[in-house]
């Protein structure tokens, strides 16, 4: 066994442990396991939601497409803080409507404000779906990144198998908590890493970070303009603004975990305040990957672009450290996801007329099914990472009007006003995604958002005009613990 | 509008704008970066501070509003 790959697997195992240490007791309520008991701090928020911002894409992706977009990658950067701007004032009434309402997934929300089940079903079945190929893309970048560092596929297989067995097991066990404690030593971890990576790496191949770029001004100055092609200024504005508004709505459904965790509205509004320093961190692996620019030839792996520097100079043993940074991006988001998608199973899809218990006994179940079916995918369809993430965000961005709306406190549009739109929407977007009959560079979910929203304002001027108006709001009814019935 | 408002929209309008600004997107380099990447990271990171101007006047409202309450209370 090689240096790099003991190390990697002795990391594998340690943020398994610290996985296992988020929990003293065993707990079989739902509400325990999915937000913690609501009464995470700042700090632990912080570190939470920070962890879900690095994830593999980040760390491997964001190098790979510095490498083939150059700056047009940098749309990654500010879309988070922005979101954040806007969450700074939303995000604690969600958590106070949550709060009093007993919510604890993005479905509850939807389902008690619409009043009605089905809205909830369809809304976690799309979080599902769609979120499904994203615990994919963390699986496949771990093992891209020992496939890389040892030239194994084996060893790969393997490390991917270890590595979200023991995931599922610390999720069963730990929950939120879980993800949280391992949070810590992830996010201490990458920046340490990243930190070396970012001035050794540079100094290495082109005498540091300054003359890394003058190179590249030299040799490749289209990649430090976003400029006509694939990544152009479409692209860079359209995937900023599409993912700002899907961060902004908590579309993704792991949000809505690490908020509700939350043990009071300042704690998330001081979250929120802090949140953007740690999102410039994005633009480190960015700068290897400029650094990729002037060392490997053009059409080389993109994704393998840090790694493949990353063993070109340093030795074995400090390659598998960035293995297992890699590993961590990819172990705690994926934590993160897998309880924001089994929540979204026990509660709102497969136990939603039944009793606590029966949830969470489904709950459990669903973390096992759901990481199964990725890592089935991960070893049979590795794709790109890039183009994955972006087909999450469209497909979510969906559920953007009915979150929206749900937001106001009084109801002015319905629930066959919601309910037609997201349909309408998610019809457009696999369309363009997989109908081959698009080829611009628009962000595909911004596109859908359109016929999506004009749908919303039709129907409900169709039932206006029938004369139904909606008339119940949150306001309306008495505080409920249990799931929307 | 509170001044707050002003000075968070100010930081938003910049990073939105990144891309259409043409003595941003060019081929240079400030201070031996990216031109792109320095200027989004600079108005990234303002956010931050901006934020804080609500949160620290949030805090005074909420002193305030506390300490009223304590004096129509005696």
């Amino acid at each position: 066994m090689s240096a790099t790959l003991a190390v990697t697997l002795v990391g594998i195992v340690i943020i398994g442990v610290l996985g296992f240490v988020g929990r003293r007791k065993a707990t079989g309520d739902l509400s325990e396991w999915t937000v913690g008991g609501r009464q995470f701090g700042a700090v632990t928020m912080w570190f939470l939601q920070a962890g879900e911002v690095f994830t593999t894409f980040t760390f491997l992706g964001m190098a790979g497409l510095a490498f083939t977009g150059g700056v047009a990658a940098l749309y990654a950067l500010p879309y988070i803080p922005l979101a954040y701007v806007g969450l700074y004032f939303l995000g604690p009434i969600i958590w106070r409507r949550s709060h009093d309402r007993g919510h604890l997934t993005m479905a509850d929300f939807l389902a008690d404000f619409y009043d009605s089940r089905l809205l909830g079903f369809v809304a976690a079945v799309c979080g599902v779906v769609f979120l499904l190929p994203y615990l994919q893309l963390q699986i496949t970048g771990l093992g891209l990144a020992v496939q890389v560092a040892t030239g194994d596929q084996t060893s790969s297989t393997v490390s991917i198998i270890i590595a979200f067995v023991i995931v599922v097991a610390f999720v069963l066990w730990s929950g939120i908590k879980g993800v949280a404690t391992t949070s810590y030593f992830k996010d201490a971890l990458m920046l340490v890493v990243l930190l070396v990576l970012v001035v050794a790496i540079p100094a290495h191949f082109g005498g540091g970070i300054g003359p890394t770029f003058h190179k590249v001004l030299a040799e490749h100055p289209g990649m430090l303009t976003v400029h006509a092609g694939e990544f152009d200024r479409s692209f860079f504005f359209s995937s900023m603004i599409a993912s700002t508004l899907g961060v902004l709505f908590m579309t993704l459904p792991h949000q809505w975990p690490a908020l509700l965790s939350a043990g009071s509205p300042r704690a998330v509004r001081r979250n929120y305040v802090f949140l953007p320093i740690y999102s410039l961190a994005l633009a480190l692996p960015m700068i290897i990957g400029f650094t990729a620019l002037i060392v490997l030839k053009q059409g080389s792996d993109s994704n393998a672009a840090l790694l493949t520097l990353a063993q070109r100079a340093f030795p074995d043993w400090f390659v598998g450290l960035v293995v297992v940074g890699t590993a961590s991006a990819a172990m705690v988001p994926a934590a993160g996801l897998i309880v924001g998608m089994s929540s979204l199973i026990g509660r709102n899809i497969a136990g939603r007329s039944r009793s606590d218990r029966h949830q969470y006994l489904v709950n459990q179940g669903s973390v096992v099914g759901t990481t199964g079916l990725a890592l089935v995918l991960a070893i049979t369809r590795p794709d790109l990472l890039a183009n994955l993430l972006l087909l999450t965000y469209s497909g979510l961005d969906q559920l953007i009007p009915g979150i929206a709306l749900a937001l106001l406190p009084r109801r002015v549009v319905g629930l066959w006003s919601v309910l037609a739109g997201l349909v309408v929407g998610e019809i457009v977007v696999i369309w363009l995604t997989f109908g081959d009959v698009y080829s611009g560079h628009v962000n595909v979910g911004l596109i859908a958002l359109v016929p999506n929203i004009v749908v919303v304002a039709v129907v409900a001027l169709l039932v206006r005009a029938a004369g139904k108006q909606p008339t119940t709001t949150p306001e309306d009814k008495r505080v409920s613990h249990s799931a929307p019935r | 509008m509170r001044p707050q408002y002003v000075v968070l929209a100010i930081p938003v309008v910049a990073l939105v704008a990144t891309v259409w600004l043409p003595f941003v997107n060019t081929a240079t380099l400030w201070l031996g970066l990216p031109s792109v990447m320095v200027w989004t990271g600079a108005w990234v990171l303002a956010i931050t501070p901006a934020l804080c101007l609500f949160e620290f006047s949030r805090g005074q409202r909420d002193a305030d509003r506390a300490e009223a309450e304590r004096g129509a209370k005696r």
